[in-house]
């Protein structure tokens, strides 16, 4: 009984163990994920820091948003106006033509890369 | 054995769109414009080749944005086009009018016609160093048998600011006036976009719609203040001989004009939220020896127009309305006194107007457009005489009727290949002058009612 129960608690262990490291490998590939839409479809104008200064970004009235102002991410409702922005354009940003989990692999991105304090 | 032909082919480009419909879309961008930036042609582009604002956004900076942090593109911007393209006319045309050759494929009734291509073009789209850009075509075409320098428009641009506000300016040599344009509401990139080689086209149309491209060349320059007042200009001279000659490369200048041709565009946008509005004018003033002539006196062409462009832009939905209207006031100074016209002045009058729906789905964007022609002008027995097909009984050049299009349309189907197919259906309603017998050989309007299908492969 006592072997029972030592050998169910380090299946359990080794279980978990196994679990959050899969779930860090797969955040991190989501990650990575993120950073290559964002390097691909976003960086040309809101820039490779993400402040809105992208090499298209020159002659834009206004700016592409700049994810490195605290302004940005005190709005209400932030994901909403992000997943909005990203699927219908706004101003001279067109749709991006993402699916519902890209869009949610570049929004993770750049609020990992980018947000102030993150 | 055309109809054989017609047949197997048919069952051919079938089979491909129905290949491409079920194929997946892939993210990569192409051709050398989304190759370039790494963007979706969809950034730039409604329903191929009309711009959203981004893309009037890409072609005023100069084609010069770009992922690289290089200056200059490498692999160097490339691009290709071919067209293959069906046409049907309700009546057939007088025997041999159409030119049989390896790309035009015609019946014995002369009513059905294979253009197998009808243009096949490389292109150069893109930047050549930093704010330096083009977007340089060259054409074979499929009717003419013929090889030409085709749409050429080589650009530099910056920005800078002006009053606290973005200013873009920029310097362009391009060949034919409003090929600098980054509105679809003028004649360079107007609707219809694409259309037959072979069909019967009214007999008047103004200077600026087309008769002058590649036939002159010239140098301009343009501002765009704000995001919302665009202000440019343009000198142009012959391609026939001269520094500008190289713009007309493989073209027959059979319109040469005398001296500089001024051009001139103004442009009021205003974008909000999803919608988006363009108010514009434009213009031009040409000296122009009659046809086959070379020096003496000459004709002046004077035209002045009006357009205006409105999108709406969501993820799945897009909605565009064009119009244009042209005057032209025509001085027959030459013209009159060698016979070729009955009056000393005329004037013509085009008016379009057209709409388009796309609407954007996993396995390609679908859409459909209406539009409205109009060209109105005095008559002129002389330059608008009767004649088989394509004269006027009357003497007047009136002609309108409606075009209608269905559009399929599949971007990035693979790294390099984008696809296009349109079937187009042009109904006349007046032509040369009249509804019925408006030749005086016994062809009415409706008798060059065209269908029209376009396979048009990018890549």
């Amino acid at each position: 009984m006592k072997k029972m129960i030592v050998f169910f608690a380090a299946g359990m262990v080794l279980g978990l163990g196994f679990t959050a490291w899969n779930v860090k490998g797969i955040e991190a590939s989501e990650v990575q994920r993120g950073k290559d839409i964002y390097e691909n479809k976003c960086q040309m104008c809101h820039g490779p820091k993400g402040n809105g200064n992208g090499p298209a970004a020159a002659a834009f009235n206004p700016k592409p948003a700049s994810f490195t102002d605290p302004k940005f991410w005190k709005q209400k409702d932030i994901n909403k106006i992000i997943t909005n922005t990203i699927e219908h354009g706004h101003g001279m940003m067109p749709p991006m033509g993402l699916n519902p989990d890209q869009i949610k692999a570049v929004m993770d991105y750049i609020a990992h890369a980018f947000k102030p304090g993150s | 054995m055309l109809w054989k032909m017609l047949r197997t082919t048919w069952i051919g480009w079938v089979l491909i769109g129905g290949w491409m419909l079920f194929l997946p879309p892939n993210t990569h961008a192409l051709p050398s414009f989304a190759r370039q930036t790494g963007m979706s042609c969809t950034t730039c582009h409604t329903m191929w080749p009309e711009l959203t604002p981004f893309g009037r956004f890409f072609k005023l900076t100069g084609y010069s944005i770009s992922k690289s942090t290089k200056p200059y593109e490498f692999p160097p911007p490339l691009a290709g086009l071919v067209q293959l393209s069906f046409t049907h006319l309700k009546k057939d045309l007088p025997r041999k009018s159409i030119e049989d050759n390896w790309a035009t494929h015609v019946t014995s009734t002369d009513n059905n016609v294979l253009s197998l291509p009808q243009e096949m073009s490389l292109y150069y789209g893109g930047r050549i160093y930093r704010h330096l850009g083009a977007f340089v075509q060259g054409t074979f075409d499929g009717a003419e048998n013929d090889v030409m320098l085709d749409m050429t428009d080589i650009r530099y641009a910056n920005t800078t600011t002006l009053w606290n506000k973005q200013l873009i300016y920029g310097v362009t040599v391009n060949n034919s006036p409003t090929l600098q344009d980054v509105w679809n509401s003028t004649p360079a990139f107007g609707f219809p976009y694409a259309a037959s080689p072979i069909a019967p086209t009214p007999a008047a149309s103004t200077i600026i719609d087309g008769t002058l491209d590649q036939q002159v060349g010239g140098m301009g320059a343009y501002v765009f203040w704000n995001n919302m007042i665009y202000a440019g200009g343009a000198l142009y001279r012959t391609t026939d001989h001269g520094i500008t000659k190289i713009l007309g490369a493989g073209t027959t200048v059979d319109m040469e004009t005398d001296g500089i041709v001024p051009y001139w565009r103004l442009v009021l946008q205003r974008q909000w939220r999803k919608h988006y509005l363009s108010l514009g004018t434009f213009g031009l003033t040409a000296d122009i020896y009659p046809e086959g002539m070379h020096h003496g006196p000459t004709d002046r062409f004077t035209d002045i127009g009006l357009d205006t462009q409105y999108q709406y832009i969501v993820k799945s939905h897009i909605f565009t309305l064009h119009s244009t209207w042209i005057h032209e006031y025509q001085d027959w100074n030459a013209s009159f006194d060698l016979g070729n016209t009955a009056k000393k002045s005329g004037h013509l009058n085009t008016f379009k107007i057209h709409g388009h729906y796309t609407y954007r789905s996993p396995i390609g964007d679908f859409g459909g457009s209406a539009g409205f022609f109009s060209t109105t002008g005095n008559k002129d027995i002389l330059l608008y005489a009767p004649g088989p097909a394509d004269g006027s009984r009357t003497g007047s050049p009136n002609s309108n009727g409606l075009i209608f299009e269905l559009d399929y349309q599949r971007l990035e189907i693979t790294n390099f290949l984008s696809l296009k197919c349109s079937l187009q259906y042009t109904l006349y309603n007046k032509f040369n002058g009249s509804h019925s017998n408006y030749d005086g050989f016994g062809r009415d309007a409706s008798d060059n009612n065209t269908l029209y299908f376009l396979l048009w492969f990018m890549f």
